[in-house]
């Protein structure tokens, strides 16, 4: 995985604020890890150049 | 005045109006009794609006004694999802944290209801905070399918598409961040029509997720849910996604002989063998009417899902954020969860789905120049058991690979017109759905391979066994 994604356990610390139970603790860390393979596999789709859509675009109907 | 009025189509119903075959007043009442004789077993609504609904309809028999209907859909009893202002009235997108939430003023949807003369009889269940596929929330009793009510009505608007199918309603409005006007009006037999997003105005209406909300119909035929459209299309400054364009749709009836339908049979794999019968099923009839059916390789859509998924959670976790942090147990469980998976998606990864968005943006728009819409089956199979919950469904927001969940979740990452008719039963007996998605701004291409299915396949008449 590239290193500049967070880590699940890295992203349940980030979320210290909130009083997450010890169950939802670890249904969370399953996501994460899901989510940290997907963010991984997304980066290298998007590559570095792409510039982001800014949204739905009323004109163009569309996300641009 | 006949038990069979509350099936009536909307055209048929103003139809009758109009001849002053029926009375506003007489059906209104018929429905409100019927709502009140389903509603312990169905669930469709988390208010009714009788008393309101008896005067507008008195108003428009008014006009129709006087010669001078509103408009469309003059007369006719229509619900909203509990996620549109009403003034006076609660909005409590079937959570606990907004149950004594009372909206001051109309959302622009029901502003041009009630300029369209139409009756509003009830505010329709939905998943929290219009935030999950199965229209099943800790804080409500769930809207169930009318085919089976053991099974769900499909999320997130629920109670508007059950309600329409159970004959409880003619039309109702809902809304989709995901799938979720297809969904439920897959899994309920009805059609559920998302018109190119910005067409309708969202103003007063509930957000889930900014860059991808938008306001969708159901009806029981597509006629009705074109009616539906109609009356609410059209440009409010109030929503800065609403678009001016105008919206031009053909005469219904011209044939589709010629039109180029793309199936993206990459992503059909997980779609199970009764919906996918159907499906092919829909093809051949496609194809007898003269439309050319290829297949379509799209190979970015791999990616929609993910892509929807990051935008939604973070979007959605921005919205609530207060609430989440002062009120975290007064989400559902599954509701909670999916916020706090958004409250750790950082900017940078946020900003990675929207490029991604970009990307599958200008692959779909390729292809959309090479065939005229895609069809696909809208769900992978019929509506799950309530007692199976949420895995049943069968959504796969963080899956990558050629998943049905890429089909569903497109054409609202994309902002692109879309519709889901009936296109079969399975042997339980529970509706399937036929998935159109057009180009931006196109309804009528959609509209129109819609109306030329559905009047060869003959589903419309079919009634849930209540």
């Amino acid at each position: 995985m590239p290193e500049h994604f967070l880590t699940a356990p890295a992203r349940l610390a980030a979320l210290e604020q909130f009083p997450i139970t010890p169950e939802e603790r670890e249904a969370l860390l399953a996501q994460f890890e899901q989510l940290s393979l997907a963010l991984a596999a997304l980066d290298a789709f998007v590559g570095q150049e792409t510039e982001p859509a800014t949204g739905f675009d009323p004109l163009l109907g569309e996300s641009a | 005045m006949s038990a069979e009025t509350v099936w009536l189509s909307i055209d048929g119903l103003v139809q009758r109006y109009r001849a002053r075959d029926l009375s506003p007043v007489e059906v209104t009442r018929a429905l409100l009794d019927r709502i009140g004789a389903l509603q312990s077993r169905l669930g469709c609504f988390l208010e009714v609006l009788e008393h309101s609904a008896l005067s507008e309809a008195r108003e428009a028999e008014r006009r129709y004694l006087a010669g001078s209907p509103f408009g469309p859909l003059d007369g006719v009893p229509v619900s909203v999802k509990d996620l549109f202002d009403i003034a006076g009235h609660r909005t409590t997108a079937a959570s606990r944290i907004l149950a004594d939430s009372v909206a001051k003023a109309d959302s622009a949807v029901v502003e041009r209801l009630r300029a369209a003369g139409a009756v509003l009889v009830g505010k329709t269940n939905l998943h929290e905070f219009a935030y999950g596929p199965t229209g099943v929330s800790p804080h409500v009793a769930p809207a169930r399918n009318p085919w089976n009510p053991e099974h769900v009505a499909g999320g997130s608007s629920s109670g508007s598409a059950a309600a329409v199918a159970a004959g409880l309603s003619f039309g109702s409005v809902g809304s989709e961040t995901g799938a979720s006007v297809r969904r439920p009006a897959a899994f309920c037999g009805v059609v559920g029509l998302k018109p190119t997003s910005g067409r309708i105005s969202r103003h007063g209406m509930l957000p889930a997720a900014w860059s991808l909300d938008a306001v969708g119909v159901f009806a029981r035929s597509v006629a009705g849910a074109r009616m539906m459209m109609d009356a609410l299309a059209g440009h409010d400054p109030r929503d800065p996604s609403s678009s001016r364009r105008a919206l031009l749709i053909e005469p219904s009836g011209e044939g589709i002989d010629g039109l180029r339908v793309g199936v993206p049979r990459a992503y059909l794999a997980d779609v199970d063998a009764e919906a996918l019968a159907a499906f092919e099923s829909v093809l051949e009839a496609l194809g007898r009417l003269g439309a050319k059916v290829e297949d379509l390789p799209l190979p970015a859509v791999r990616f929609t899902a993910v892509t929807s998924s990051i935008v939604a959670s973070s979007e959605t976790t921005a919205y609530h954020l207060r609430w989440l942090g002062e009120r975290p147990r007064d989400y559902g469980d599954d509701v909670r969860g999916r916020l706090y998976m958004g409250a750790a998606i950082s900017a940078g990864e946020y900003l990675l789905g929207q490029r991604a968005r970009r990307l599958i943006a200008a692959e779909l728009r390729d292809a959309l120049t090479r065939c005229d819409l895609l069809a696909a089956p809208t769900a992978p199979g019929p509506a799950p058991r309530i007692a199976d919950g949420l895995r049943a469904v069968n959504d796969r927001p963080l899956a990558i690979g050629a998943h049905h969940t890429n089909l569903v979740r497109l054409p609202s990452l994309l902002g692109l017109p879309t519709i889901s008719v009936p296109c079969g039963w399975s042997r339980q007996g529970l509706p399937l759905g036929l998935q159109l998605v057009g180009r931006a701004f196109d309804e009528a291409t959609v509209i129109r391979v819609a109306l030329a299915y559905e009047q060869v396949a003959g589903f419309a008449e079919r009634r849930p066994p209540l």
